[in-house]
């Protein structure tokens, strides 16, 4: 991949993160990143195809950065869905956190037909069932709901987190998760 | 009809229950209801600039005695929100997704989990080995106990601010004898040997929740004699097979 797509895409990535993705401009995305409209458009065609990309790649990076962890950690199913939330919670409280691609893009693109919608939401239901297929490997009975009932704790907890800093959200998402899993695993 | 941010959810609420857990929790039976009426064109938007109901939800959280009763209602708030969507997409679409259907229902569940995990008191003894240091510091819980029972009480409601101070005085029935503690982590410890059957926490009493998660599903035992007390009659319900998996799966 060329550099200057690469620095097209991460100061879009920081843009939209922490400006907002409508409210920012393609004017702004370029002067940021030291670059011309015209380069930009050589890239990506429209500032929707921009968007998706931005999303596609954040969500390929926080994956495949929780597939390291969990990989590291534990061979036990059981202990990897307890693991799964202290790794956000590292993720969430690092200092370089700017909020999870697909929660922004779903709150700021409510129509369902737009397809920066159509792509969040596709990506929220991939988490969810990367939550379930930990559950169902730990024999978890209702692995479906529990991954419905975990991702809602985590997705409110990340929004928590966008809209005040510091707030501590993703702590008692923690604390929520591990009762939810307990309880669902006894069942 | 934008429902979240109606007066008439808020008064729906306001008369939804008995305790502000209750009616926190009964935004999500509520919204699911509501999203199965006849006749309504459901839609959700999230509108953080109007917030009726946020204030609300902060206000019961507080009555709860949550540790951060603003976050705790965003959060609540914003998981609602999320839950109504996956819920009326699922009812579109046919349901394409597992368990969307259920959202609002699991979304409760979720919530339950979390605002028990902002109200509940924190000098409970963590794990069965801690009994020894248990009794060793018991004189110190009673105290710190005390002072937590009060505190909440000032929390609970702005009328308890009025009511005479309450004097903390060391009541040595507050703490239960060893054996009996100990013959409870013992059966929490044995049942984590069998398959068990717990009981729906949603059917419980909202008194008997917190005990019932702490120490049944949590495995921390109270140090108390009443939540002992209620701990044993729970624990009866809780059916156990100890059949060890291998030999169960032979005779099926």
């Amino acid at each position: 991949m060329s550099l200057l797509r690469e620095k097209i895409l991460t100061t879009a990535t920081d843009l939209f993160q922490t400006q907002g993705i409508n409210s920012t401009g393609v004017d702004t995305i370029v002067a940021v990143a030291g670059t011309t409209k015209m380069t930009l458009y050589k890239y990506f065609h429209s500032k929707e195809a921009l968007i998706l990309e931005v999303l596609n790649k954040s969500q390929s990076d926080f994956q495949g950065w929780l597939d390291s962890k969990l990989n590291l950690s534990s061979k036990k199913p059981s202990d990897k869905i307890q693991q799964l939330f202290d790794f956000i919670e590292e993720w969430v409280t690092s200092p370089n956190f700017i909020g999870m691609g697909f929660i922004k893009a779903s709150a700021e693109f409510p129509n369902e037909e737009n397809p920066i919608h159509q792509l969040s939401s596709k990506q929220s239901h991939e988490f969810r069932q990367f939550i379930a297929k930990l559950a169902a490997e730990a024999s978890i009975k209702d692995a479906d709901g529990l991954a419905l009932q975990l991702s809602l704790l985590f997705e409110g907890a990340v929004q928590a987190e966008q809209m005040k800093r510091g707030s501590g959200a993703i702590k008692y998402a923690k604390k929520a998760a591990k009762i939810l899993i307990d309880g669902a695993s006894k069942n | 009809m934008d429902i979240l941010h109606s007066d008439w959810l808020i008064h729906m609420l306001q008369k939804a229950g008995k305790t502000p857990q209750a009616r926190m929790l009964s935004l999500f039976v509520i919204l699911n209801d509501w999203t199965e009426a006849p006749g309504i064109n459901a839609q959700i938007t999230l509108n953080s600039n109007h917030n009726g109901l946020q204030n609300y939800l902060s206000l019961e959280a507080t009555k709860a005695g949550a540790a951060h009763p603003e976050m705790l209602a965003m959060q609540l708030y914003l998981m609602a929100v999320s839950a109504c969507k996956s819920k009326l997409e699922a009812d579109v679409e046919g349901n394409i997704h597992a368990g969307a259907g259920d959202a609002l229902k699991h979304a409760k569940n979720a919530a339950q989990a979390l605002i028990f995990a902002q109200t509940k008191q924190e000098f409970r003894i963590a794990k069965s080995s801690a009994y020894a240091v248990a009794s060793f510091v018991a004189a110190t819980v009673i105290v710190t106990g005390l002072y937590f029972t009060h505190q909440q009480k000032t929390n609970t409601s702005p009328l308890a601010l009025s009511a005479p101070l309450i004097q903390p005085v060391v009541k040595t029935d507050l703490i239960a004898n060893a054996e009996d503690t100990a013959a409870l982590i013992a059966q929490i410890n044995q049942m984590r040997k069998g398959s068990c059957q717990l009981l729906e926490a949603i059917q419980l009493p909202d008194s008997y929740k917190r005990v019932y998660f702490e120490n049944i599903v949590l495995g921390q035992i109270s140090t108390n004699p009443n939540d002992q007390k209620l701990v044993r009659e729970l624990l009866q319900k809780v059916r156990c097979n100890y059949t060890p998996m291998l030999m169960a799966n032979s005779t099926g």
